[in-house]
């Protein structure tokens, strides 16, 4: 039996198994060891997943799921998803419980299944290449994922047959990949860009003790935005010239997105990059029409400068959070594949004022620091070297919702995990035996600009004259970074009913 | 059952009567530096990952408690300013530094709303509709965002828009009349004796300090009665204050949702008074400290 680590990302993702206390990572059958998030339903009823998953989204755009990780754990109706929504040429409905699910081959699939499958396919790729089960496993999350989209995941792990040991954030992993072993003492950023999320997370690594300062990042900000940005300009330009919206159609969109990527990863190495795209679109009388292009870095790195600028800044807010001057970090650490595009390389040494480190690779760091974790956590316990510790901390404040429409802050934002807070309530009404309890992400004064949790329900409270009943409400942030509520009646010690509706990331 | 867990096990029972330097074991004079060290080693020595194939669901969460516990020790102790605000109140003989204790869940929040509701309600029930109506805009008007007075309003058949009046009781004379309101020439006499420290400085803290407080009483005295208040402190030294009735409720309104009592309202302090209050919040502090052998 053997554990592995997981980096489920939102373009790819990558398996790294721990083996007599070594890491590897696991190569598909061509030796690839990216495995698209992709997941394809094809007309005979079988599903593709991985690289042959994407090589289908051009030819049937419709049925092939992709970035299903920007969806899942989110309410269907919140604005971000709608706006997501509309860029994506598959289609999205809301499911039963109000998350979204993607219609496939006139099936509807939740987003947290399509995370399933490319789980499960995951673990049959490790299981191949270890020759052995695999059943447990550390998945890795962007550091700014929300307490439902912690759930859906470790929930997907579940569905896949993995024993989720730990749902850890994707810097922390980069950093342990980094740090084991090494005896450093030091101050860590971990810039992180991936295809769709960006984090940043400054760590204090001392000995085997990894503690996190603190974290940021952005949830919309990654290399797809910069694919997106190559792409709209090409069709653009073509709908100057053949007065044809490339947009308007799944193939040329998929195909335009795909390019935009080849060539953002060609400037990474040239200069300038020229080629056609071939019957991207038909015109008068079904005439063929090509999209030639010519993108050089310098047009690149003006169009992204500004979502580099958008990092940076949050990597300033990073730092001040933690009351951290640039120039007092040690290390920079590389994660993502779009610090591989020299302009965020140079502006991140430029910020903090030193190289930053790349020699793992940053496609696989956070795999290799899942695996890490893993091994930790199945280590016997009577070992006899220490294991490294992390400590992680909250992304966001939690709290609650107080007469008048204000927030009580239970949880701090970059509080250390596992954390636990208890609140007291009295009743507001005479003979009141229910209370009803509205919970939300954020640390807005005001309720309604937070992000709304979901509600705790208490029922089975005493009957008695307002005020005089005390109900004492725990938050507790478990290692997974996921809330759990439970209440009691102060003066009977009764533990009542708690459930916690998770509504996941709508608007309060 | 071995060492280790019996030790886990009583000091997860003991949370709450530890201290953060008693629970990170340093003393109050420690540098961030030393504080961060024992920090590390409890680390070590209890987080649940060390523990990661343990089964037993007492032990799994008694451990988890006591790593929030220790973070939470730590975050506050190796921060200058928490570390002092805690300290404030470890000295007034709180073990954890929570930041507010008790959270109201009423409707309306605030007490000036809550008033105007509670005069609302007194008028509907008096059948006087329009002083009810005018009222419940007060509150509203006070706190817009009253699900129970919205529907109070809606109840009497009003509008729910909060009409740009002053808020202006008709039951209580305004403040700025009440001298003019007619007065009980001699004062009331009250005694409160205050058994422990801890429940001076939270009388202080929540009713003193705020210039009002609630005394429950099943015989009310009316309306702009004058009191002698004598609150009676544990070392037997006596602060007097004057203080006025703000608000009545009576007994046979009980069901009306208040306990029976009286809201006063504390005059203007002298500095004799003022004096005597800060050296019996030293004591108490003094008091708090000796309790916790520093």
């Amino acid at each position: 039996m053997v554990a592995v680590g997981i980096d489920l990302g939102t373009t790819n993702s990558v398996v790294a198994l721990a083996r007599d206390g070594r890491i590897e990572v696991v190569p598909d059958d061509e030796g690839r060891k990216l495995h698209p998030s992709v997941v394809a339903f094809k007309p005979n009823g079988e599903r593709a997943i991985g690289m042959p998953a994407r090589l289908r989204r051009v030819i049937d755009p419709r049925n092939t799921i992709f970035s299903a990780k920007r969806l899942i754990g989110q309410a269907f109706e919140s604005k971000a998803i709608q706006s997501l929504i509309a860029q994506l040429p598959y289609e999205v409905r809301a499911a039963k419980d109000g998350e979204p699910a993607v219609l496939a081959r006139g099936k509807t699939v939740p987003v947290a299944e399509i995370s399933t499958m490319i789980l499960a396919h995951l673990r049959a790729r490790a299981e191949a290449y270890a020759g052995e089960p695999v059943t447990e496993a550390v998945i890795t999350v962007p550091a700014n994922f929300t307490d439902g989209q912690r759930e859906a995941t470790r929930r997907a792990g579940e569905a896949a047959g993995l024993r989720v040991l730990r749902v850890l954030n994707e810097p922390t992993a980069a950093a342990l990949a980094y740090g084991i072993g090494k005896q450093v003492h030091q101050r860590v950023v971990v810039f992180d860009m991936g295809g769709g999320t960006f984090d940043v997370t400054l760590l204090a690594v001392r000995d085997d003790f990894f503690e996190v300062l603190a974290t940021g990042g952005d949830p919309f900000l990654g290399g797809d935005d910069m694919d997106k940005l190559i792409a709209d300009r090409m069709a653009r330009r073509f709908l100057e010239q053949h007065r044809i919206d490339l947009n308007t159609d799944p193939r040329a969109t998929a195909i335009l997105r795909i390019a935009g990527e080849q060539i953002k990863g060609k400037l990474s190495s040239e200069d300038e990059v020229t080629g056609s795209l071939s019957e991207i679109a038909h015109g008068e009388g079904g005439v063929p029409l090509a999209l030639d292009f010519r993108v050089t870095r310098a047009e690149l790195e003006q169009m992204i400068e500004p979502l580099v600028d958008r990092a940076i800044v949050k990597c300033e807010d990073v730092l001040a959070a933690a009351g951290v001057m640039a120039q007092h970090v040690d290390e920079v650490i590389l994660v993502g594949g779009a610090t591989r595009v020299p302009l965020v390389r140079r502006r991140v040494a430029e910020h903090f004022q030193r190289e930053p480190r790349t020699d793992i690779n940053p496609m696989e760091v956070v795999a290799e620091g899942a695996a890490l974790q893993a091994m930790i956590l199945t280590a016997p316990a009577e070992q006899s070297k220490p294991a490294p510790i992390l400590i992680d901390v909250t992304p966001h404040a939690l709290g609650l919702a107080t007469a008048g429409g204000y927030t009580d802050v239970l949880i701090d934002r970059n509080q250390a995990i596992p954390a636990e807070r208890t609140r007291v309530f009295a009743t507001a009404r005479d003979q009141q035996t229910e209370v009803v309890i509205r919970i939300c992400q954020g640390g807005e004064r005001t309720f309604a600009n937070n992000v709304a949790l979901g509600e705790l329900r208490l029922d089975g409270i005493a009957a008695a004259p307002r005020g005089q009943v005390r109900i004492e409400v725990t938050f507790l942030v478990d290692a997974d970074g996921i809330l759990q509520v439970s209440a009691k009646d102060v003066a009977t010690g009764h533990a009542n009913r708690v459930s916690l509706r998770v509504l996941g990331g709508e608007r309060a | 059952m071995s060492d280790f867990w019996h030790d886990v096990l009583a000091l997860a029972a003991a949370l709450d009567r530890r201290s953060y330097y008693q629970l990170l074991d340093v003393t109050p004079d420690a540098s961030v530096e030393a504080v961060r060290a024992a920090y590390a080693q409890r680390v070590a020595a209890y987080h649940p990952d060390r523990h990661a194939r343990e089964t037993d669901p007492d032990r799994k969460r008694a451990l988890v408690s006591l790593q929030a516990r220790f973070n939470e020790a730590y975050r506050v102790l190796s921060d200058p300013h928490q570390r002092a605000e805690y300290d404030r109140v470890l000295a007034s003989g709180q073990l954890r530094w929570l930041g507010r204790a008790l959270v109201h869940v009423e409707d309306p929040a605030s007490p000036q709303a809550r008033r105007y509701f509670q005069f609302g309600k007194d008028a509907e029930r008096d059948g006087d509709r329009a002083g009810a109506l005018m009222n419940y805009q007060f509150a509203l008007q006070l706190e817009p965002s009253s699900e129970a007075v919205r529907a109070a309003i809606e109840a009497i058949g009003g509008d729910k828009k909060a009409e740009p009046v002053k808020p202006r009781p008709p039951t209580a004379p305004p403040v700025a009349d009440q001298r003019a309101a007619p007065r009980h020439e001699i004062a009331h006499p009250v005694r409160l004796h205050v058994s422990t420290w801890k429940k001076l400085v939270t009388m202080y803290a929540r009713d003193i300090s705020a210039g009002g407080m609630f005394l429950k009483t099943t015989h009310p005295p009316p309306l702009g009665t004058h009191l002698q208040l004598a609150i009676i402190a544990p070392d037997g030294r006596v602060l007097e204050l004057r203080a006025e009735v703000a608000h009545v409720i009576a007994a046979d309104r009980a069901d009306m949702g208040a306990l029976p009592g009286i809201g006063i309202r504390f005059l203007e302090l002298d500095e004799a008074q003022r004096t005597l209050i800060e050296d019996l919040l030293a004591a108490a502090a003094q008091a708090a400290v000796l309790a916790h052998g520093k």
